[in-house]
């Protein structure tokens, strides 16, 4: 029986998520690349809020106040943009 | 650090790196949405790989039942197993099983006779060291109990706590089977837990008075203070 670490399973559900949604987007069209970013970011958060296999082993608190903040930027930018300040 | 994590994640930084200057050189924007989504990724991985913290989790578990059967035949040994008592005392860090009631100040780690009273004394300086390390930014006593019972160790998944005449009630709501594990010897992990982190945020002595075992929640009665 293969003995899989909870981590490695934890990673390669992540990428294949991350995967399935990069390339949706690649599919409809999607042309703005933060977008691309937006959706990874979440993705990360999404799947480690539900499965904590990932977290658990690793400090993870100054990558994900990064993220957060890369994605608060993208957000604010496209919510500008919709308001036509930018 | 996992080295697997850290080669992959950089493998999978360099590629999309490629592709992200593919993309800038042929003006494809969902080329460079994918590359930079594959970046993101490949951070991710990096970043786990490089503040991975081993799994010994499993080695330490059969040492920690081991020294648990070891602990609680010293207990029958010294005679005091059937009606055992067990508190922390505080400033010298020590987990002190006894029957008749001791003073903390004449205790000294190992085992001892005081009074003609056998006992039994665990130092838990890394223990105490850790629940206040852990701990130290948190106010409330519940917090404490959550973040070591729920957070860290998933024993429990919830903690309630009461004050009952002048005593304190901890219960552990739904736990675990990896928690019913750690109950069934006189010397385990939850009880001296609890007590660690009553002594850590009260700074005081921390007894048990009552254990209750429901269905599926542990209920402990602690006093503190001499």
């Amino acid at each position: 029986m293969i003995n899989v670490h909870r981590t490695d399973v934890g990673l390669i559900l992540l990428t294949s998520l991350v995967s399935l949604f990069t390339g949706f987007l690649a599919v409809i069209g999607e042309q703005r690349p933060d977008a691309y970013v937006a959706v990874s970011i979440l993705i990360y958060f999404v799947y480690t809020a539900i499965d904590s296999s990932i977290r658990k082993r690793s400090r993870t608190i100054l990558l994900d106040l990064i993220l957060i903040s890369i994605f608060a930027l993208i957000t604010t930018y496209r919510v500008l943009s919709v308001l036509g300040v930018t | 650090m996992e080295s697997k994590y850290v080669i992959a994640g950089l493998a999978i930084n360099t590629i999309a790196a490629v592709f992200a200057i593919y993309g800038v050189l042929t003006s494809s924007y969902s080329v460079i949405g994918s590359a930079l989504s594959a970046i993101v990724l490949g951070v991710v991985i990096t970043v786990i790989g490089v503040t991975h913290v081993e799994p010994v989790e499993e080695l330490l578990r059969h040492y920690v039942s081991d020294i648990d059967l070891f602990s609680t035949r010293i207990l029958e040994d010294m005679g005091i197993m059937s009606e055992h008592r067990v508190k922390t005392c505080s400033e010298k860090k020590l987990l002190v099983f006894f029957e008749k009631n001791i003073s903390c100040d004449n205790v000294s780690s190992g085992i001892g006779v005081l009074n003609n009273t056998p006992y039994i004394a665990i130092p838990i300086v890394h223990v105490m060291e850790y629940v206040s390390n852990n701990t130290e930014e948190l106010r409330n006593l519940i917090d404490k109990l959550k973040l070591i019972f729920v957070d860290i160790s998933s024993i429990c998944k919830g903690v309630s706590v009461n004050w009952e005449n002048d005593t304190l009630v901890v219960e552990l709501v739904k736990v675990l089977d990896r928690g019913q594990n750690y109950v069934n010897t006189p010397v385990n992990l939850v009880r001296l837990y609890v007590l660690a982190i009553i002594s850590s945020h009260f700074k005081k002595d921390a007894e048990i008075l009552e254990e209750t075992r429901t269905q599926d929640g542990y209920r402990i009665r602690i006093k503190t203070g001499d």
